[in-house]
């Protein structure tokens, strides 16, 4: 017998209790007439008298700790009573929701940050270093991308653009936006990469890697054979091995500076590799370009990276590859432009909003 | 309103088995993919969502219980529970216990590789409609696919 006519097997003796479909089926009698449909467990009698009781309080921010009692015995109850919240103020900053634009299942999001009271953090461009998190309270899915767009004087705040997309149309449905980090006054200046020193050959030592750029190739399946990796598991559960530079360690690099580690010619691929100093609290990042004799600009083939840890320090590596079109390397040049998160502040900012 | 009755009731029967195995072939447990299969067909009451065919009823169904399912790992009063426990042993008895060791070496497999095994040889589904259900991309897929049966076999299952 087959594998698939095995599983197949298997499967249909995996089966709900019929009473469930029963169950089920009767809500549609009752959504029909117009009954809202509550999905009560028996554990949660008990929220639903404490609800009873609560409708009657004032909404604000202090009703949190009744909604996460709630939450921790009926998640699905709970979503129904978030409040709307358009202003969220922490650590001394405001993130206010200042506009929002719907077409369909797309929605884009102008979100501020500035300073609220007598602080003084914002004056630049801010970020917030993948700390945030949409939660939907109606679509079924939602994802969502970030944009740092300016910093403007006259208002003092640093504005945000959220792309949110959806399963199905936004229909003025609720949704909070959670930021746990914001990296202030953000920089980024252009430096120039010293290729005279390239090594080769160049001795190699193997790290385990917990993130790879695409390049120019779509998957890891598609590297030449003169860039050798393991792979231990999936990506988010187990680690690839790679053979990078030996080259600088953490301990010889600055904790708040870019360090060039390496530059070395091996089998035919140019490799970078650089130290983006501790990035536990802080983003730091390149975009390296390497320009041919012809002064062709390109982005890099391919780049992993890894992390050393000192400490409760983390010196985040990056090696940069290229193989395409680096035969006459004596007339090419390098040089990156180096992005620095600044200061961070760490915050628990959240606004409920509608999407209409 | 009868006949909106019917046809609601008939596609909740009809799809019922098919979402409570893809939640349980993701969450190997038998009370939380009930309660996937209720937040699935929960949704699907409240959306008013009408179907252009056979297949975007199913692509539907199976998508939600996917990112249903994907929510549930996510949320953060299941990952306080979690963390006193592992996740749950599979809760089925077999006739066959072939059929039982099978199920418990799939289980073993991170769940993108369950997924997408599920998908693939239980809902026969092609390469192009996992990536649609699941969000990723048809490569990524493949490559999922190809190292699950390469697990499997390393644990000796007859791909």
């Amino acid at each position: 017998m087959s594998f698939s006519e095995e599983y197949k097997n298997a499967m249909k003796t995996v089966k709900l209790d019929e009473r469930k479909v029963e169950d089920i089926v009767k809500k549609i009698e009752t959504r029909q007439k117009k009954h809202t449909i509550h999905f009560v467990k028996p554990v949660t009698v008990a929220a639903a008298c404490l609800l009873c009781f609560c409708v009657t309080l004032p909404v604000s921010a202090k009703t949190k700790g009744i909604y996460r009692i709630i939450e921790s015995i009926s998640p699905a109850l709970a979503d129904t009573f978030v409040p709307l919240e358009e202003r969220s103020i922490s650590n001394g900053i405001a993130m206010e929701v200042e506009a929002v634009h719907v077409d369909g299942n797309q929605a884009d999001l102008l979100v501020s940050f500035s300073d609220a009271g007598d602080t003084d953090y914002i004056h630049g461009k801010v970020d917030t270093y993948d700390s945030y998190y949409f939660k939907s309270y109606d679509v079924e899915s939602t994802i969502g991308g970030q944009q740092v767009l300016d910093y403007d004087a006259e208002s003092d705040k640093a504005y945000l653009r959220f792309s949110l997309q959806a399963d199905g149309n936004f229909n003025k449905d609720k949704m909070t936006l959670s930021v746990k980090e914001l990296l202030c006054n953000l920089t980024k200046e252009e430096r120039d990469i010293n290729l005279s020193g390239i090594k080769e050959p160049m001795e190699l030592k193997q790290v385990e890697i917990n993130g790879w750029g695409s390049g120019q190739i779509d998957e890891i399946d598609e590297l030449p054979t003169e860039i050798p990796y393991t792979m231990e598991g999936e990506m988010e559960y187990g680690m690839a091995k790679f053979m990078v530079c030996d080259g600088l360690t953490a301990k010889d690099c600055a904790g708040n500076d870019i360090t060039t580690t390496a530059v070395a010619m091996k089998d035919g691929v140019l490799r970078v590799q650089m130290c983006m100093g501790d990035v536990a609290t802080t983003d730091r990042h390149v975009e390296l370009f390497l320009v041919g004799a012809d002064g062709t600009e390109r982005y890099e083939d391919f780049s992993v990276t890894w992390n050393e840890k000192i400490g409760d320090s983390r010196y985040q590596f990056y090696e940069f590859y290229y193989w395409n079109n680096v035969e006459d390397m004596e007339n090419a040049r390098m040089y990156g432009i180096f992005h620095d998160g600044g200061d961070a502040l760490f915050g628990d900012w959240n606004i409920t909003f509608r999407v209409e | 309103m009868i006949q909106s009755l019917c046809t609601k009731e008939e596609i909740i029967r009809r799809n019922s088995d098919m979402v409570y195995k893809c939640a349980f072939s993701m969450l190997k447990n038998q009370m939380d993919a009930e309660d996937i299969h209720q937040e699935v067909f929960l949704k699907y009451i409240k959306k008013e969502i009408t179907f252009e065919c056979k297949e975007h009823e199913k692509a539907w169904f199976l998508r939600v219980t996917v990112n249903s399912c994907k929510n549930h790992w996510k949320r953060a009063w299941n990952r306080r529970v979690s963390s006193f426990s592992t996740e749950q042993e599979p809760s089925y008895e077999m006739s066959n216990p072939q059929e039982n060791e099978l199920l418990e070496l799939v289980g073993r497999l991170p769940r993108k590789y369950r997924m997408v095994i599920h998908l693939f040889y239980y809902e026969e589904l092609s390469i192009e409609e996992i990536s649609k259900i699941t969000g990723g991309k048809p490569s990524t897929v493949r490559t999922w696919l190809t190292r699950a049966r390469g697990k499997l076999k390393e644990m000796a299952v007859d791909l």
